[in-house]
């Protein structure tokens, strides 16, 4: 590769933060090697070096220019929305395990959550099962935690009541896994 | 504000407003999708306007994301997370899919095999009865209230005593368990008689073989010296689709796709089509076992299978416009892109099926995550080994650093790219495939030729699910069949 292919861009750090300038380059290491450096307080350098079967050299600044905008967008979105999907995926985790009968949750566990369009019923058991699920969350990681009970033996689970962590009955639980493997 | 090519700008984005999505380019405008699985094609003026926060509240676009929840202050969260739970209701039920190899040995030698198979002399790799009596009461261990038994090899039929052991005693257990149990075979076919089939009929053993297409292409494939590997394989293939018509148990057939099918796309879809098979199934090659070793003279890129997949997909959709005739990757993903039921494919799932919803027992006893743990086995690799029927426990192997660490690599959103990519809802890595491809269970995917493929046959699938007949086509894939089905298949 020569020396006049390799492409260096100047990236302005206060537009574009560091995370969304990683996330860009990763999506060109296919076509590119890169490296990212810092220069000065308020800006990146990319140094882009295409590989042999790098097509349309050319254009790479341009559209890195433009993965970095999406890439930018994608952090935003991310970020002003995290507290609201953890909310709704604890809530999905924890409702498997209430009876069916119980009552709707109301989005007052979550702070960050705008008001909903109606008012749903409250139901503080619910509420305190997804602050205690949230607090086994914030404890994952430590050995031997088995939140969904996926290593609880059949004859643990049904044949020692208390505790258990039922599965889900459903009607999809006659699916089964699948694999598809040659003969 | 609308950047060049039509790059919206990130800082007009309305955060008190915006819900979350992800985005790709499609065609002139983008795709959004979000954790519901939710999907809208919208044009770049649409998609600014969205991000803007200055969609006209009236028009019917913003009252159907508001109804998908892309809305951030228009979100039903009891029905959104009853979505979420219904889309991911897998992880609940832990190792509900049990490959069984009953034996290394076969008859054939396929060009690809994952297995690395033995010859026919070589016993000390069958399965013993007393290792297979372990194997099943192992099985049963498992807290999913169905399990599905899958007999590999090899070719499992050379080792028949072993599968019919099997078969009455995982019946036994299930009675004593109450649990639901299927059983499927995965075999050449060439070792079949009519008493053994009448035995795998009599306890509803679906079967599942492989058909590369027409005889020359098949038999190019699959090396078999002792006779037509196509013609028997065709032959038991319309017998046991004759008697299994109307029951649970069936047969249906599986293509790999080697560098000979990729000019052959019209030949194999009429093969199957002659047959009376309801639908094919287009597979690319793994780097696993024989392919691997073969992958000069076989293997082909990602493009050059993109380029075979979209020429027999177009071919199918023609197909269709005379009878119901399914592509089963992609029945795959649309059943994850246009319902709320997920298939449960265990190689399209975020975590992965590895150790939390398959294992695999090999003929020794030896216990792995997954069909590919135990084909790593054979490539002198134990890395995926998770314990042994002869001793530890159920528990012991689930919880394995094996497991976790395949859990923790198939887990999309921690990867870096398909976290952020708008296929996300649909996916799945399958990490031992990144270990042999990129000597890596993280993988990277913006060099994975899995991902290249997944995301070449989701953009083919979406452009044509902007045409409103070949959405009829794809519901009518969907729509469950009416006789009873022990798997949830074609």
């Amino acid at each position: 590769m020569s020396a006049k292919s390799i492409m260096e861009l100047n990236v302005d750090a206060r537009l574009y933060p560091l995370e969304a300038v990683q996330a860009a380059a990763y999506t060109f290491t296919d076509r590119v090697f890169v490296k990212i450096a810092i220069r000065g307080e308020n800006a990146f350098t990319v140094r882009l070096t295409p590989k042999e079967d790098c097509a349309a050299p050319h254009l790479l600044p341009d559209l890195f220019e433009n993965e970095l905008l999406h890439e930018a967008l994608r952090l935003k979105i991310s970020r002003a929305n995290q507290k609201i999907r953890e909310y709704v995926v604890t809530k999905a985790l924890v409702s498997a395990q209430a009876p069916a009968s119980a009552p709707a949750a109301a989005s007052e566990g979550c702070p960050e959550c705008p008001p909903q369009a109606e008012n749903p019923p409250l139901d503080p058991a619910l509420e305190r099962d997804i602050a205690t699920l949230l607090t086994e969350i914030e404890n994952a990681g430590a050995p031997g935690a088995d939140p969904l009970g996926v290593a609880v033996s059949w004859e643990e689970k049904y044949e020692e009541k208390a505790a258990a962590v039922a599965p889900v009955q459903h009607k999809s639980a006659r699916k089964t896994g699948r694999k598809a493997r040659s003969a | 504000m609308t950047l060049s090519s039509g790059v919206v700008d990130p800082a007009r984005y309305d955060a008190a407003r915006g819900g979350f999505l992800r985005f790709r380019r499609h065609g002139a405008g983008y795709l959004i999708t979000n954790d519901f699985g939710r999907y809208a094609f919208l044009t770049e003026t649409e998609f600014s306007a969205l991000i803007e926060g200055t969609l006209d509240e009236a028009g019917p676009l913003y009252r159907r994301l508001c109804e998908e929840g892309f809305i951030r202050d228009r979100m039903d969260f009891e029905k959104l997370a009853a979505i979420w739970r219904k889309r991911n209701l897998f992880l609940w039920q832990g190792p509900n899919l049990h490959v069984v190899v009953t034996t290394l040995r076969c008859n054939h030698r396929c060009l690809y095999c994952q297995a690395n198979s033995v010859d026919m002399k070589s016993h000390e790799c069958d399965m013993s009865l007393e290792t297979a009596a372990k194997t099943v009461e192992r099985i049963f261990e498992t807290p999913s209230p169905t399990v599905t038994i899958e007999f590999q090899g090899g070719e499992p039929l050379a080792n028949w005593p072993v599968v019919e052991f099997i078969v009455d005693r995982a019946r036994e257990k299930a009675r004593e368990t109450g649990k639901a149990v299927w059983l499927n075979l995965v075999s050449n076919l060439s070792l079949l008689d009519d008493a053994k089939l009448a035995f795998l009929l009599k306890n509803n053993v679906s079967v599942c073989t492989s058909l590369d297409g027409p005889a020359d292409l098949h038999n190019r494939n699959r090396l078999f010296a002792g006779g037509d590997s196509h013609a028997e394989t065709v032959r038991w293939f319309r017998k046991i689709h004759v008697k299994t018509e109307g029951k649970a148990s069936r047969i249906e057939a599986l293509l790999t796709v080697t560098r000979f099918s990729l000019s052959r796309h019209k030949d194999i879809v009429d093969e199957y089509v002659r047959l009376g098979s309801r639908g094919a199934f287009l597979r690319s090659l793994s780097p696993l076992g024989m392919a691997g070793e073969l992958w000069e003279k076989i293997g082909y890129s990602a493009d050059d299978f993109l380029n075979f997949y979209r020429q027999a997909f177009d071919y199918i959709l023609e197909v269709n416009k005379h009878k119901l005739f399914v592509e089963q990757t992609a029945r795959i993903f649309l059943a994850k892109i246009l319902t709320d039921e997920d298939p449960n494919f265990l190689d399209l799932r975020s975590p992965c099926g590895a150790g939390v919803g398959q294992i695999a027992y090999n003929y020794d006893g030896g216990v792995y995550t997954c069909d590919e743990g135990r084909m790593y086995s054979r490539m002198g690799d134990e890395s995926f080994k998770i314990g042994s029927v002869h001793e530890g426990t159920y528990r012991e192997s689930v919880e394995h650093p094996a497991v976790r660490a395949l859990s923790v690599a198939s887990c999309l959103d921690n990867q870096v790219d398909c976290s952020r990519c708008a296929y996300k809802p649909y996916c799945g890595v399958c990490p031992i495939q990144c270990y042999a491809e990129q000597g890596d269970i993280m993988g990277r995917m913006p060099t994975n030729s899995r991902c290249r493929i997944h995301k070449g046959i989701l953009d083919h699938l979406f452009e044509k699910l902007r045409d409103p007949e070949n959405e009829k086509i794809f519901r009518e894939w969907l729509r469950p069949r009416e006789e009873p089905s022990a798997y949830q298949r074609l």
